[in-house]
Parts: C-alpha cells; sequence; structure tokens
C-alpha cells in the first residue's frame, strides 16, 4: 500500500527535492509551505503515514506545528521528522519535547531519509 | 556792592547749564565704564531645563558612537557570511554541472551516484537563501540601531538568535573573538564548512552509524 508523507517546508526548492526522492521511491506526498497550511491540511486530510517539516517557516514554524499536530487525535502517534539546517542541541531538546520523532540536519542524502522513513514507520 | 538783577540771571543760567552738562557728561561716562564692566562679568547661569538638554545631546553623542562602533563590529560577520554564500552557491553549482555530466556518460550505478549528488547540491539553494534571509535580518537591525529601538548588544544578540548553520555561528565566535583580541576581522578563506558537508560521509561508531552524524532518532 502506498504511503502518504506530508512535506512542510517554505522552501519550494526543498519541497520539489523531498518529494522528487520520495515519489520514486513509491511514496504519496502532500505538500505545505508553512506550519499553519499544513495544520489546516492535516485536520481536512486525516492521518498520513509520516510528516517532514522544516524549523524555521513564516506564520508557524516546525515545534508549533508538532506541538499542534499533537493534538490531534489522528496525529498523536504519527511520526514526524523535522528536516533543517539547525543543529543546535537545545533546539533539537525544545523539538524532541515537543514530540518529534527525529532530527535530520540539511544538507542530507536522499538514502538517509528514506532510511529513516523506513525506520519511523510501523 | 549791589549786583543789578539783570545780571543775576545770566551767571544763573550759565552756572545751571554748566552743571548740567557736567552731570550728562558724567552719567555718559559712568554708563560706557557699567558696559565695559557688564561684559566682563560672568553669564548668567543656565537653566535647569538647558542643562538636562545638553546632558541629552552628550548622551545621544555617546549612544550614537556605541551604536557605530556596534554596526561596525558587525560588519566582518556579515561580510564572512556573505563569503560563505558565494562559496556554497559556486560549490553547489560546480556539483550540479559535474553531477549532470556524469548522468549523460556514466554506467547506471554511476549515474545513480551522480543523482544523489545532484539532490545534495540542490539542497544549498535553501541553505544560501536562509542564510541571505539572515543578512538581511542583520542590515534591518542597523537602520534600528540607528534610529534608537536597539542597542549596540542588542544587535548581537538577535544575530546570534537568527543563525541556524554552524558556519554563521563560527564566523559570529570567531569575528568577535578576533576584534576583541586584536581589533581585525575574520580570515575569510576557511575551510569546506561544516554546513556544506553530506553527513553520511561521517561515520560514528556509535547507533547513529546507521543513519549518518546529521540524523537522530528521538
Amino acid at each position: 500500500m502506498e504511503r502518504a508523507i506530508l512535506i512542510v517546508d517554505d522552501s519550494l526548492t526543498m519541497r520539489t527535492n523531498i518529494r522528487l526522492i520520495l515519489e520514486s521511491n513509491g511514496y504519496r506526498v502532500i505538500q505545505a509551505g508553512d506550519g499553519m497550511e499544513a495544520f489546516a491540511m492535516a485536520k481536512t486530510l486525516g492521518r498520513v503515514d509520516a510528516v517532514i517539516t522544516d524549523l524555521n517557516m513564516p506564520n508557524m514554524d516546525g515545534i508549533r506545528l508538532i506541538q499542534e499536530l499533537r493534538s490531534l487525535s489522528e496525529y498523536r502517534f504519527t511520526p514526524i521528522v523535522m528536516l533543517t539546517t539547525e543543529s543546535q542541541p537545545d533546539k533539537k531538546e525544545q523539538g524532541r519535547r515537543a514530540g518529534a520523532t527525529g532530527w535530520i540536519v540539511k544538507p542530507f542524502q536522499p538514502e538517509q531519509l528514506l532510511a529513516v522513513l523506513k525506520k519511523v514507520i510501523k | 556792592m549791589t549786583i543789578p538783577l539783570y545780571v543775576h540771571i545770566p551767571i544763573i543760567v550759565a552756572a545751571l547749564s554748566g552743571a548740567f552738562f557736567l552731570g550728562v557728561l558724567a552719567v555718559s561716562r559712568k554708563s560706557a565704564d557699567m558696559d565695559a564692566l557688564d561684559e566682563r562679568a560672568p553669564q548668567p547661569e543656565p537653566s535647569l531645563d538647558e542643562l538636562r538638554e545638553l546632558v541629552r545631546s552628550a548622551n545621544n553623542a555617546a549612544n550614537i558612537g556605541q551604536q557605530l562602533q556596534g554596526m561596525e563590529s558587525m560588519l566582518p560577520v556579515l561580510r564572512a557570511n556573505i563569503h560563505d554564500i558565494s562559496a556554497e552557491t559556486e560549490r553547489a553549482a560546480l556539483s550540479l554541472a559535474d553531477a549532470l555530466s556524469r548522468i549523460q556518460t556514466g554506467n547506471p550505478a554511476q549515474r545513480e551516484i551522480a543523482i544523489q549528488e545532484g539532490v545534495v547540491a540542490l539542497q544549498f539553494q535553501d541553505i544560501v537563501r536562509q542564510k541571505l534571509e539572515h543578512v538581511l535580518r542583520i542590515v534591518e537591525d542597523f537602520a534600528k540601531l540607528l534610529g534608537g529601538e536597539l542597542e549596540t548588544l542588542d544587535i548581537r544578540r538577535h544575530a546570534e538568535a537568527l543563525y541556524t548553520t554552524e558556519a554563521e555561528r563560527e564566523n559570529h565566535r570567531q569575528v568577535l573573538r578576533t576584534s576583541a583580541v586584536d581589533g581585525t576581522g575574520p580570515k575569510q578563506t576557511r575551510g569546506h564548512s561544516k554546513d556544506t558537508e553530506p553527513g553520511i560521509e561521517q561515520r560514528r561508531s556509535d547507533g547513529r552509524q546507521e543513519l549518518g552524524e546529521n540524523v537522530e532518532l528521538f
């Protein structure tokens, strides 16, 4: 069965990049340009198999998005992976406490993203 | 001897006129002396409001001096970050050109590796965009600093809070450290930026080895 992944990033280049990697590996991709759009989509879409989100975005950042998504019953246990240039331990800790499942620092290799998704999607 | 009345009158008039002119002369001299004294006398003390205004002007001048120093200390940080952006853009473009060439000419295995490298190179658009946004925000802070909305220390704290990459933080630390020691800026020609190292090349011996240095699962 095709897995659905919600990608949240304000960079169109990055979203396109991730989409190409995932679609060529059999995933179905849904995209949002910031946290607010992603949260609105999550409420109408229902559950997805995983969320990949950037940290710094306009309107609603990645940490806040995770907190909001965790308040939805469909997203309480959904794997959420942060994909960001940020590598500071205190930011990672914030993400972990908000409910992130994993943290990938950009730039990343496509095989890393695929390996992480394989690990976190049960 | 009796002096006739017609003689008395001119004598009295002459005496009175002389006295009058002498009086006018004396007053005129006295007035000139007083004017000279006034010029040499100390000016009246400024009022409290005038003193407050003077202090405010002096403080403003000192603040502007400090603010300019704060901006000056941040300029090498901006220069170093822009230098990194330029270098990263060039590396990404060269990497893409190399990947395209191998995709065209390589065997299937080589093409697969080249595509992966191209995907990594494309990510630098996002990294560079973020760094440029941070440079812009610092420049905007300069305007606020000059407008009195920020202080020198604020501009450094704001900048530190903006950074998302280790290279930016290292530039900031290096510049402020170097400036404090010898008043010079950073050495801009640095090695391959930490941000540009694809994490999968860095293997660890702990549980993260499989996924790479830049990946952490909670």
